[in-house]
C-alpha cells in the first residue's frame, strides 16, 4: 500500500493504492504507484486551479468577475461541477446553491450550456464552490488511479473520501462536542463519504458555505453532518442540505442512493 | 478482501493515555529520492542563523522565522553537480502535528512537498514537551514508523494553512542562505 499526501485544495489530499502483490516495508516504492498516484495529484492540482475562489486565474473568478449575460467558457471540469450543482439546485428547491454565500444572487441565475462549454449569469451573483469542488475531486482523482491500473485503494480530502476496488474502509467521524474524540460510523466499500461541520472554522467566512440556500440563515454549530454516496461529489454537496434542513431522511437522499448521519 | 480492524485506528501512544490518530506516509528518505529523483548522494549540512539571518528569514517569508537550526540534505548528481536541497520540518496546527518534506531547487524553485506523517491529540496535550518528544529527533535515516493501519477520521477540513506558511518559511531560509553564499553553487 503506497499512501501519499500533499496540501491540496486548502487541505490535505491523501491518496492510498494498494499493490496487487505487498512488497515488504523497507522495499523500493513500486514506480507504477508512484506513477499512479502523481497522476492522482496532477488531476487533483488542476482542479483546484479551475475552482478556486481566490486565484484570478481560475474558471470560478473569472465567471464571478464576468457581467451578467456574457458567455465565460470553462474547462470541462469546472461544466461538470456546475451542472451537477444546478441539478441538485433544482432537487432541491434551492436549499442546496452554490450562490448562497454572496450577498445576493441565485442558482435560478445560473445558466449551464454543455455544447459551448460555457456558463453565464442572468443577474449579479458569486458562486462558490467551495461545497461540492472538492468532492467532485476527490472522484477524479479516483478515476486517475484507476485509468492507471491501481485497483483497489482511496482518495481522502481532509476527511471528504471515497474507497475504489476491493477494500473496505471503516470510517470514523470527529465529534463535534470533543474534537479528539471520533465515533464508528459506517464501513465504505466503492462508496465515499464527507463530513460538514462549523467546527474549525476560525471565522464566519470559514465556514459560509453552510448556509440555507433559500432562507440564507447559516447552519446551527454544535453539529456535524455526514453523508455517504456512491461518488464523493454527491456525498460533499448533500452535506450541506443536510446540514440546512437538519433532515438525515430528507428524500433527495434517496435519489443519490445516499445515507445520512447527524452527530 | 482486505478488512481493516476498527482496533487498529486509535492508536494510544505510549506517552500519552488519550488516544490518538496518527498516518505515516512517506519516510523522509523515500521523499527526498521522489523530490530530486536525479540525485545520486546526499549532504546534510546543519546550519544555525543568526540574528541578522533571522531577521532577513522573516522579511522574506513575511512570517517570524520560528527556528534557528535548519537541517538541509543537499541533492548532488551523478557528475557532483547540486540539485536542490530537502527540508524536513514539523507544523502543528489546532490539535495536529504533521512532519513534511520539502524540495527546493537550485534555483530556488519548489520542487514539491510530501507529507511524511500526520499526529493528531488533544489541543492541550499536544503541548506537552513528551507528547512532542516522541517525533524529535525524527532524522532522515530514521523514520518514525511503517504505519499500515487503515484509519479514516472524517470531519470538518482541516486547514492546511500552516504547511503552506511552513513551505514559504523553507523558501525564504534557502533564499537567505543562497543570498550568503551558504548553499552549494549549481
Amino acid at each position: 500500500m503506497l499512501r501519499r499526501a500533499k496540501p491540496l485544495l486548502g487541505t490535505l489530499v491523501e491518496l492510498a493504492c494498494a499493490a496487487d502483490e505487498e512488497p515488504s516495508p523497507k522495499e523500493a516504492l513500486p514506480d507504477a504507484l508512484l506513477a499512479a498516484s502523481a497522476a492522482g495529484f496532477a488531476v487533483v492540482g488542476r482542479i483546484h486551479a479551475l475552482m478556486s475562489w481566490h486565484k484570478a486565474s481560475s474558471d470560478l473568478f473569472r465567471f464571478n468577475g464576468a457581467p451578467p449575460g456574457q458567455w465565460v467558457r470553462v474547462a470541462p471540469e469546472t461544466l461538470a461541477v456546475f451542472a451537477f450543482a444546478l441539478q441538485l439546485s433544482q432537487q432541491t428547491q434551492g436549499i442546496f446553491d452554490v450562490c448562497a454565500t454572496g450577498a445576493s444572487g441565485s442558482w435560478r441565475d445560473l445558466e449551464v450550456d454543455p455544447v459551448n462549454q460555457g456558463l453565464r449569469k442572468h443577474a449579479p451573483l458569486n458562486a462558490d464552490l467551495g461545497g461540492i469542488a472538492k468532492g467532485y475531486a476527490v472522484d477524479a482523482a479516483v478515476g486517475a488511479l484507476r485509468q492507471a491500473g491501481v485497483r483497489r485503494g482511496w482518495v481522502n480530502a481532509g476527511g471528504d473520501l471515497r474507497a475504489f476496488g476491493d477494500i473496505e474502509i471503516p470510517l470514523r467521524v470527529r465529534t463535534p462536542r470533543n474534537l479528539s474524540e471520533t465515533v464508528p460510523c459506517t464501513t465504505l466499500r466503492n462508496r465515499a463519504a464527507a463530513t460538514s461541520a462549523c467546527y474549525l472554522a476560525s471565522n464566519a467566512s470559514a465556514a459560509i458555505h453552510l448556509r440555507h440556500g433559500v432562507n440564507r440563515q447559516a447552519v446551527a454549530s454544535g453539529k456535524s453532518w455526514t453523508v455517504a454516496a456512491p461518488n464523493c461529489m454527491a456525498a460533499d454537496a448533500l452535506t450541506k442540505l443536510v446540514a440546512a434542513t437538519g433532515d438525515a431522511q430528507h428524500p433527495v437522499l434517496a435519489h443519490y442512493a445516499a445515507q445520512a448521519w447527524i452527530f | 478482501m482486505q478488512k481493516a480492524s476498527i482496533a487498529n485506528i486509535l492508536i494510544a501512544s505510549s506517552f500519552c493515555a488519550a488516544p490518538a490518530f496518527a498516518v505515516d506516509y512517506l519516510s523522509a528518505e523515500q521523499a527526498r529520492k521522489l523530490l530530486f529523483p536525479m540525485a545520486v548522494q546526499w549532504q546534510d549540512k546543519n546550519h544555525a542563523l543568526t540574528a541578522a539571518q533571522l531577521q532577513s528569514v522573516a522579511r522574506l517569508a513575511g512570517l517570524p522565522a520560528r527556528s534557528v537550526a535548519w537541517v538541509l540534505s543537499h541533492a548532488v548528481d551523478d557528475k557532483g553537480k547540486y540539485l536542490g536541497s530537502v527540508v524536513v520540518d514539523q507544523v502543528m496546527g489546532k490539535f495536529e502535528l504533521i512532519t513534511y518534506a520539502v524540495g527546493i531547487d537550485a534555483k530556488g524553485a519548489l520542487v514539491g512537498i510530501e507529507i511524511l506523517s500526520y499526529r493528531e491529540s488533544h489541543g492541550s496535550e499536544i503541548r506537552l514537551p513528551a507528547w512532542r518528544r516522541q517525533f524529535v529527533g525524527k532524522t532522515l535515516a530514521q523514520p518514525i514508523k511503517t504505519g499500515d493501519d487503515i484509519a479514516i477520521v472524517s470531519g470538518a477540513t482541516l486547514s492546511c494553512n500552516h504547511v503552506t506558511d511552513g513551505v514559504r518559511r523553507i523558501a525564504a531560509v534557502l533564499a537567505m542562505l543562497r543570498d550568503d553564499g551558504l548553499l552549494p553553487t549549481v
